[in-house]
């Protein structure tokens, strides 16, 4: 009997642990409206020649919406038309970030995901091209400004390589190395007794 | 007879050979530095240029570029072959060159408008590594552009890397060829000679 209720003191302080462990390595995700669920763009905004739209469901990564965007050409330069993240950010000194989202477009587009210092001289953190195709990927990149704050920041993507449609989804940015996307944006905390860890105390407490 | 015969298709092949090569013109003057200079190649930024003797992919030198530092921005320094440089509008070209880096870069190659607004066609980064190879992109501009410029912008890290066998010319990716060699002398015309005895 005491080994019993033990057992199950050992597994919920497990599960809690477990559950604050994957907390921990995933991160809180910074990004306000990341699935796009209330149909709206806001705080993202963009700049240069881009739509702003709301995607069908049919366009989701998950959920019911996602972003769309629609560039009409080529610009001189890629930088010319913009997505931007920038809600009063900033990226904190010696910190490791990942900035990671999904994408898709109707052709296959270049976009180039740009963390940056959101003033000139535009300094770039960890700024890597992405190659969209028709179907959603998950892309990221991992970045670490060094030895000073970088205020203002700006997670920007640059999209202005072609004519597309882009749509967006799923979208997170969090202290710490990359981890796959779990399928919600940010960790779900579990209630212990109705889980694995807890079922197996109770088998083995009988 | 025979020799005749042998000696005519060995003349053949060298000349086969001659119109492989001569197939892309090259529109680059000095791309692989053996001209005793880096002229007409030119550094931007905090970046110098300089001939190497001791890396090369083929001949006696190559030429090198030395990064400072990593920029702000990727676009900070560069590497430009833009004397006398226009491009035709609707018409495909390649630029193709052999890079070798001290470890990890990326390179954004850029053929441009060489003013503001430096207007880009078929622009590319591409990752550069520390073994000689031949990278290229292909790029057809939708208008002709006067001046304009093989730019490549290097400031994306500060490793330093060397460049060589630089190639720009009208048509597809073609991968290198044979040099063409003189057939009096050579290989193909001593088996000529010898099956003709």
């Amino acid at each position: 009997m005491v080994v019993g209720r033990l057992f199950r003191v050992f597994a919920v302080t497990a599960a809690l642990g477990f559950v604050a462990v994957a907390a921990m390595a995933q991160g809180e995700n910074f990004i306000t409206n990341a699935d796009f669920e209330d149909d709206l763009w806001d705080p993202w905004v963009s700049y240069g020649p881009v739509t702003e739209d709301i995607s069908k469901k049919a366009d989701a990564h998950t959920g019911n919406a996602a972003m769309m965007a629609t560039i009409p050409e080529a610009g001189a330069n890629f930088w010319d038309a913009g997505i931007q993240y920038k809600p009063d950010i900033f990226f904190a000194k010696d910190t490791d970030y990942t900035w990671a989202m999904f994408m898709k477009a109707d052709v296959d587009i270049e976009v180039n995901i740009k963390p940056e210092l959101g003033m000139d001289p535009w300094t770039a953190y960890g700024e890597k091209r992405a190659q969209l195709t028709g179907e959603y990927q998950e892309f990221f990149t991992e970045f670490n400004v060094g030895g000073a704050d970088v205020v203002p920041a700006s997670l920007t993507l640059h999209v202005q390589f072609g004519k597309a449609v882009i749509w967006l989804d799923d979208a997170r940015w969090y202290e710490g190395g990359y981890e796959p996307f779990d399928g919600s944006g940010a960790p779900q905390a579990v209630d212990p007794l109705d889980k694995a860890a807890t079922t197996w105390g109770q088998i083995k407490s009988r | 007879m025979n020799g005749m015969i042998a000696r005519l298709g060995a003349i053949t092949l060298a000349a086969t050979l001659s119109v492989a090569a001569s197939a892309q013109d090259n529109l680059i003057e000095n791309g692989d530095f053996e001209g005793g200079v880096t002229d007409p190649w030119g550094v931007y930024g905090d970046a110098t240029l300089t001939l190497d003797a001791s890396e090369v992919f083929e001949g006696s030198a190559s030429g090198k570029v030395e990064v400072g530092a990593a920029g702000a921005n990727f676009w900070d320094s560069g590497l430009q072959y833009n004397v006398d440089v226009t491009f035709t509008g609707g018409q495909l070209y390649t630029w193709a060159a052999f890079v070798k880096s001290e470890g990890a870069k990326n390179i954004n190659w850029k053929p441009e408008l060489a003013a503001d607004p430096w207007t880009a066609y078929g622009e590319q980064m591409l990752a550069m590594g520390p073994e000689w190879t031949e990278y290229h992109i292909e790029f057809t501009p939708d208008s002709d552009v006067d001046p304009g410029s093989l730019t490549m912008h290097i400031a994306e890290s500060g490793e330093d890397f060397w460049i060589d066998n630089a190639r720009w010319y009208e048509g597809a990716y073609v991968a290198p060829t044979t040099t063409a060699v003189d057939a009096e002398g050579k290989v193909a015309t001593a088996w000529g000679s010898l099956k003709s005895r």
